[in-house]
C-alpha cells in the first residue's frame, strides 16, 4: 500500500490552468493576449530550450506588471504543463499544473518550486541561482528549468515593448 | 567434491545463456539516454503481437482538399503523420489557410505543416468543450457545446452563441483502404519503443508469467553457481 500509494497520485491534473489563473487574479483574470513565437523572439526561445517551442501563438495574461504563462514541455514523453507568475521580472509563483508522465512527478512538490521564486535571468538568459536536481526526474527539472526561462525571457519581451 | 564439481558445471551451463541475456539488455539498458532507446519503436509484427498491439481505429475528416486522420495518438494529414496529440478528435474544418482541429477538451490551430499555431481551451476562453465543429458560410468557426453553439472569431479570441441558422457539423468519413493500410500501419509500428523491449528482456516479461519465471529460476542459479563455487574453493583450499 505505501508502496503503490506515491504512484496513484504521481499523474494527473494537480491543478487547472483556469483555477491556477482564477487563484492569481483573485478570481478575475484579464482577457488573455497572445504572443507570436517567431522571429527574434523565436530565435531567443530556441536558444533556451534547445528546439523550437511546439506552438506558434502563446496566450498571456497581464495586469501592469505582472505576467502569466502556462507552457509545456516533454519531460522524457508526454508535456508537463506549468504556471508561472512573472512580476517584475521576476518569479512570483510557478505550479506544475498538469503531470502526465508516470515518473519524475516530485517536481510538482514545494520543496522543488519555492526554489524558483524570485529567481530572474542574467546573462545569456540564464536563471540567477542553480536548481537543484531530483533523482530520478532529472528530465523533468531540466524542463521545468527551460520553461522558467522562456517564461521570464517572453515578460521581458511583451513588458518592454510598449 | 567431485559431484558439487559436476552440479556447479551443470548449473553453469545452463546458466550462461540467460547471463549473456541479461549482461547484455542490462548493459545496453546502461546507455539509454545516449542510444535514445526511449525514441525509438520497434516494428516487428511477432513482437507487437506479443504486446496485443492490434488495429487502430482510424477516424478521418474531409478539409477542403485534404483528409486528417487520427489513429492512436497521432495526426495524419493525407497519411502522412503530423504530429502528436492527446485526447479525442471530434471534427475539423478550414480556417483561412490553416487546419481547427476539435478534440474532446480543445481547439487546436495547425498549419499546413502540422505545427501547432496555438492551442484553444477554457482557460484561453474558449466557452465550453466541443462536441463537434462546424464553419459557417463566412467560413467563421462554430463549436457545439451542451445546450449552445458558439461562433468563434477568426483569430479565435471571442465566441457569442450563434444566430441563424445551425451550420453542418463536420463528421467521420470512411477513407481508402491504402489510406486506412498506411496509417494503420504507422501507428501500431509507433507504440513499444526499444526501451521497452529490453526491459522485458531483461525482467523476462517479454515471455508473459513464464519469462518472468525463467528469469526468477536464472537468478537463483546465479546464487547457486556463487555458492558451489564459493564451497569448492574453500575446499580446494
Amino acid at each position: 500500500m505505501f508502496l503503490i500509494t506515491p504512484l496513484v497520485f504521481a499523474k494527473g491534473v494537480y491543478l487547472s490552468p483556469e483555477d491556477f489563473l482564477n487563484k492569481t487574479f483573485n478570481g478575475n483574470p484579464p482577457d488573455a493576449e497572445r504572443i507570436l513565437i517567431k522571429g527574434d523572439i523565436g530565435k531567443g526561445i530556441k536558444t533556451i530550450l534547445g528546439q523550437r517551442y511546439r506552438k506558434i501563438r502563446i496566450p498571456y495574461w497581464r495586469d501592469a506588471n505582472r505576467t502569466v504563462w502556462i507552457l509545456e514541455r516533454i519531460g522524457k514523453e508526454l508535456p508537463i504543463t506549468a504556471g508561472f507568475v512573472v512580476n517584475n521580472n521576476q518569479i512570483e509563483d510557478f505550479k506544475v499544473l498538469i503531470f502526465r508522465e508516470s515518473r519524475g512527478w516530485e517536481i510538482r512538490n514545494e520543496f522543488f518550486t519555492r526554489q524558483f521564486d524570485g529567481a530572474h535571468l542574467v546573462q545569456k538568459e540564464q536563471l540567477d541561482r542553480s536548481i537543484d536536481n531530483i533523482t530520478g526526474a532529472t528530465l523533468s527539472v531540466n524542463a521545468m528549468k527551460k520553461l522558467s526561462r522562456m517564461a521570464l525571457y517572453l515578460h521581458q519581451h511583451v513588458t518592454t515593448q510598449q | 567434491m567431485a559431484k558439487l564439481h559436476i552440479w556447479h558445471r551443470y548449473v553453469g551451463i545452463t546458466a550462461a545463456f540467460f547471463v549473456i541475456i541479461l549482461s547484455i539488455t542490462g548493459l545496453v539498458l546502461n546507455f539509454n539516454d545516449q542510444l535514445e532507446l526511449d525514441q525509438n519503436h520497434i516494428g516487428n509484427s511477432w513482437l507487437l503481437d506479443q504486446y496485443n498491439i492490434g488495429s487502430f481505429p482510424v477516424v478521418s475528416f474531409q478539409l477542403e482538399s485534404h483528409i486528417i486522420s487520427q489513429a492512436s495518438d497521432y495526426i495524419y494529414l493525407d497519411g502522412e503523420y503530423k504530429l502528436h496529440l492527446l485526447g479525442k478528435v471530434v471534427g475539423a474544418i478550414n480556417l483561412s489557410d490553416d487546419y481547427l482541429l476539435a478534440t474532446e477538451s480543445n481547439l487546436l490551430l495547425i498549419d499546413q505543416q502540422g505545427q501547432i499555431i496555438e492551442e484553444i481551451g477554457d482557460y484561453s476562453g474558449l466557452p465550453e468543450k466541443p462536441l463537434g465543429i462546424a464553419a459557417t458560410a463566412n467560413g467563421d468557426p462554430v463549436i457545439r457545446g451542451i445546450n449552445t453553439y458558439w461562433k468563434g472569431s477568426k483569430d479565435l479570441t471571442a465566441w457569442q452563441p450563434l444566430q441563424g441558422p445551425h451550420p453542418k457539423w463536420t463528421s467521420p468519413i470512411n477513407i481508402a483502404d491504402t489510406l486506412n493500410t498506411k496509417i494503420q500501419d504507422h501507428a501500431r509500428s509507433h507504440e513499444i519503443t526499444i526501451e521497452r523491449i529490453l526491459l522485458d528482456l531483461h525482467s523476462g516479461r517479454l515471455l508473459g508469467s513464464w519469462g518472468q519465471n525463467i528469469m526468477s529460476i536464472a537468478a537463483l542459479l546465479l546464487l547457486l553457481l556463487a555458492v558451489t563455487g564459493t564451497i569448492m574453493w574453500v575446499q580446494k583450499k
